[in-house]
C-alpha cells in the first residue's frame, strides 16, 4: 500500500468529479431546505430529515464512486490505473464513510439552522434546535444502518453494469422489506424447537420478570346420599411465575437482537405478557455478526474488483 | 518479455477466441498485430494487460502474471484502446492527475510530443476532437516510458499529417527495453514502422515473422502480366497491371506491402504458413 498513490486517487476522484459533486451538493441543500422550511420545526423533524437525507444522499454518492469500473470504456482506464484494488477501495470507503458525512453535515446543518431561525424568529414558533446527537438508543442503529447500507451499495455498484443505482435501490428495498416480511417466519423456524408451551426457552430471560397473582380453587363434594352441598375452597392469593405457553415473535425487529413476546393464554382476563430477550452475550454475538457484514461486503467488493474483467 | 503458454481464451467457454496459443514476443521490437474483424486482436491485447483472464494456459508479461494486475505490472504496461476515456479536465490537470501514477513518466517528453502533434492547450480535453484526444493519449502513453506499450488502432481518427508525425515519433522514441504491439487495420499507415508481423487467424497466430524474413521469402512488386511475375501467391489487378506477391526465388529486394501480405495470407494460408515453417 502506498500513501502517495492513495493521495493521487483522492485527488483524481475530486478532479474528475468536482463539477458533479458541487452541483449535487447544492441540489441536496436545496431539497433539504425545502423539507426544513416547509415542515414544522421540531428536533424530531430535524433529526428525521437529517438522517433520511444522509442515508439517501450518501447511498447515491457511494453508488457513483466505483461506477467507473462498470462501463467498458471507463473500466479499462480504471482497471489499468497503477494502484491496487485495495487502494482503490480504501479511497472509496473513506470518501463514502468519512468525507461525505462530514461535508453533508457541514452543508446541511446551516440549512437546518436557517430554517430554525425562520421558524422561531420570523414565524414565532417555539422549538429547540436539534444538536446533531441522535435520540437515545438510536446512535448504534443509525451507525449500523449507515455503515451497512454504504458497504452494500458499494458492493452492488461493482455488481451491476448498467443502472447500478436503480438496481441497487431495488435490491436494498427487496432485502429490507423481504427481511421485515420474512423475519418473524424465519425466527419462528429458527426457534420453533425451543418454543414449547409452558417451557421458557433455554438461555432466554423473561424481561421484565413479571408475576401473576394466582389463586387455586378446590371443590369438595360430599359423600353420596349426603344432603350437604359441595364446598369450594379458595386458597390465599399468591404470586406465581407462570411459564408462557404461547410465543409470538412479532416483537422483534430486523436490526434488533432476537426478542419476542410470550404470553400465558390461561390468564384470559389479564394475559401475562413476557418480553424475552437474548442474554447479553448472545445479543453481542448478533450485533457483532451484523457489524461483520460491513467488512464482509467490503471484502466482496475487493474480490469483485480484483476479478473484474472487460467481459 | 511476453510469453503465451498454451493459452486459451473465450468470452464463452465453449467458443474460444484464442486457442492453445503459444507465442513469445521480445523486447526492442514493434509488432504489428493483424487480423480480420472479430479475429481476437483486442482479446489478445487485453489478455496481455490483464483485462481478460485465460480459460486455460498461461500468459507472462515482464515475468508477472497479468491477471494479478500488480501495481508494478500496471506501471510498466500501458494500453491505448481504440475507444478511450478522457476526463473533463485540461491538459495540465490530466497530467497532474494521471502522471504521478507512473514513476518513469517524462513530462518533457509529453510536452515535446504534444508540440509535435500540435495539440491545443486550451479548455478541457473533452472539448477536443477525437483525433486530438487520441494525440493526447498517444503522447501520454509514450511518456509513461512503459516497457510494454499496447496500441489498438492508434491511427484511427488521426489526420494524414498526424499519421506521419505518429510514425516519426514512434520510430524515434522506442527503446531497446521496450516492446510495442500495434493492432491495426490501417496497415499502410504503419508499413514502415513495424518490424515484426503477427497475423491472427483461426484462433491462433499463424504468422509471426520479422519483416526482413518476409521480404526474404516473398517479393512484392508490380507486373504488367502475371506470367512475368514468377510464382505468384497473390495478386490484385489494377490500371497499371498487377500488384503481386510472389515467391522470392531470385532474392529480389522489395519493400513489404503489409496489406498485400495480409491478403495473401488470408487467401493462401496453407502455402504461406508452410513457407515460413521451413
Amino acid at each position: 500500500m502506498s500513501i502517495n498513490r492513495i493521495w493521487y486517487l483522492f485527488k483524481m476522484q475530486w478532479v474528475e468529479n468536482r463539477k458533479l459533486y458541487v452541483l449535487g451538493l447544492l441540489a441536496m441543500m436545496g431539497i433539504e431546505g425545502l423539507f426544513y422550511f416547509t415542515s414544522s420545526s421540531s428536533p424530531n423533524n430535524q433529526e428525521m430529515f437529517f438522517t433520511i437525507g444522509l442515508l439517501l444522499s450518501s447511498s447515491i454518492f457511494t453508488s457513483t464512486i466505483l461506477s467507473r469500473f462498470t462501463d467498458k470504456r471507463t473500466a479499462l482506464s480504471a482497471l489499468m490505473l497503477p494502484a491496487s484494488a485495495f487502494e482503490k477501495i480504501l479511497v472509496a470507503i473513506i470518501y463514502s464513510l468519512v468525507i461525505f458525512p462530514v461535508v453533508y453535515t457541514l452543508l446541511t446543518y446551516p440549512v437546518m439552522f436557517a430554517a430554525y431561525y425562520y421558524h422561531t424568529e420570523i414565524k414565532g414558533d417555539l422549538a429547540p434546535l436539534w444538536n446533531l446527537s441522535p435520540s437515545e438508543g438510536k446512535i448504534l442503529i443509525v451507525l449500523m444502518l449507515y455503515f451497512m447500507l454504504q458497504a452494500f451499495v458499494m458492493f452492488c455498484s461493482t455488481l451491476f453494469r448498467r443502472l447500478a443505482f436503480v438496481k441497487t435501490a431495488v435490491l436494498v428495498c427487496a432485502v429490507l422489506f423481504g427481511t421485515v416480511a420474512l423475519n418473524d417466519k424465519l425466527q419462528e423456524q429458527l426457534y420453533k424447537n425451543h418454543l414449547q408451551p409452558n417451557v421458557l426457552p433455554k438461555g432466554f430471560i423473561p424481561n421484565p420478570p413479571d408475576y401473576a397473582t394466582q389463586t387455586n380453587t378446590k371443590t369438595i363434594y360430599p359423600p353420596k346420599g349426603s344432603t350437604q352441598q359441595p364446598v369450594t375452597i379458595t386458597s390465599a392469593p399468591k404470586k406465581v411465575l407462570l411459564p408462557p405457553n404461547n410465543f409470538n415473535v412479532t416483537g422483534s425487529g430486523i436490526f434488533m437482537p432476537v426478542q419476542f413476546y410470550a404470553r400465558n393464554t390461561e390468564h384470559i382476563n389479564n394475559p401475562l405478557v413476557w418480553q424475552a430477550v437474548l442474554p447479553a452475550w448472545q445479543q453481542f454475538i448478533f450485533a457483532l455478526l451484523f457489524f461483520m457484514m460491513v467488512p464482509f461486503f467490503w471484502l466482496l467488493t475487493w474480490v469483485k474488483l480484483r476479478e473484474k474483467t472487460l467481459i | 518479455m511476453i510469453i503465451f503458454d498454451n493459452l486459451t481464451f473465450g468470452y464463452k467457454k465453449a467458443e474460444p477466441v484464442l486457442q492453445d496459443l503459444n507465442l513469445e514476443l521480445k523486447q526492442g521490437h514493434i509488432y504489428g498485430l493483424l487480423g480480420q474483424n472479430g479475429a481476437g486482436k483486442s482479446s489478445l491485447l487485453y489478455n496481455i494487460c490483464g483485462l481478460l483472464f485465460a480459460n486455460k494456459g498461461q500468459c507472462h508479461v515482464l515475468g508477472q502474471v497479468p491477471s494479478k494486475r500488480n501495481v508494478s505490472f500496471l506501471q510498466q504496461v500501458f494500453l491505448l484502446p481504440e475507444e478511450f476515456y478522457i476526463p473533463r479536465v485540461n491538459l495540465a490537470g490530466y497530467l497532474n492527475t494521471y502522471a504521478p501514477f507512473y514513476p518513469a513518466f517524462d513530462r518533457d517528453m509529453f510536452y515535446r510530443f504534444a508540440k509535435e502533434f500540435e495539440i491545443p492547450d486550451t479548455g478541457n480535453l473533452q472539448s477536443l476532437s477525437h483525433g486530438e484526444q487520441k494525440k493526447v493519449m498517444i503522447s501520454f502513453a509514450l511518456a509513461t516510458n512503459a516497457k510494454v506499450l499496447l496500441m489498438d488502432e492508434p491511427t484511427n481518427g488521426l489526420d494524414i499529417p498526424s499519421k506521419k508525425q505518429f510514425r516519426k515519433i514512434i520510430a524515434g522514441c522506442i527503446r531497446p527495453d521496450q516492446t510495442m504491439i500495434i493492432s491495426t487495420h490501417q496497415v499502410r499507415d504503419l508499413d514502415s514502422l513495424i518490424d515484426h508481423v503477427l497475423i491472427l487467424k483461426d484462433k491462433n497466430i499463424i504468422v509471426h515473422e520479422p519483416v526482413d524474413r518476409i521480404t526474404e521469402k516473398l517479393v512484392f512488386k508490380q507486373a504488367m502480366t502475371l506470367n512475368e511475375a514468377g510464382e505468384v501467391i497473390y495478386s490484385e489487378g489494377g490500371l497499371k497491371g498487377y500488384a503481386v506477391v510472389a515467391l522470392n526465388k531470385k532474392e529480389e529486394p522489395s519493400r513489404l506491402d503489409m496489406e498485400m501480405f495480409f491478403n495473401a495470407v488470408l487467401s493462401n494460408k496453407q502455402q504461406i504458413v508452410q513457407l515460413f515453417n521451413n
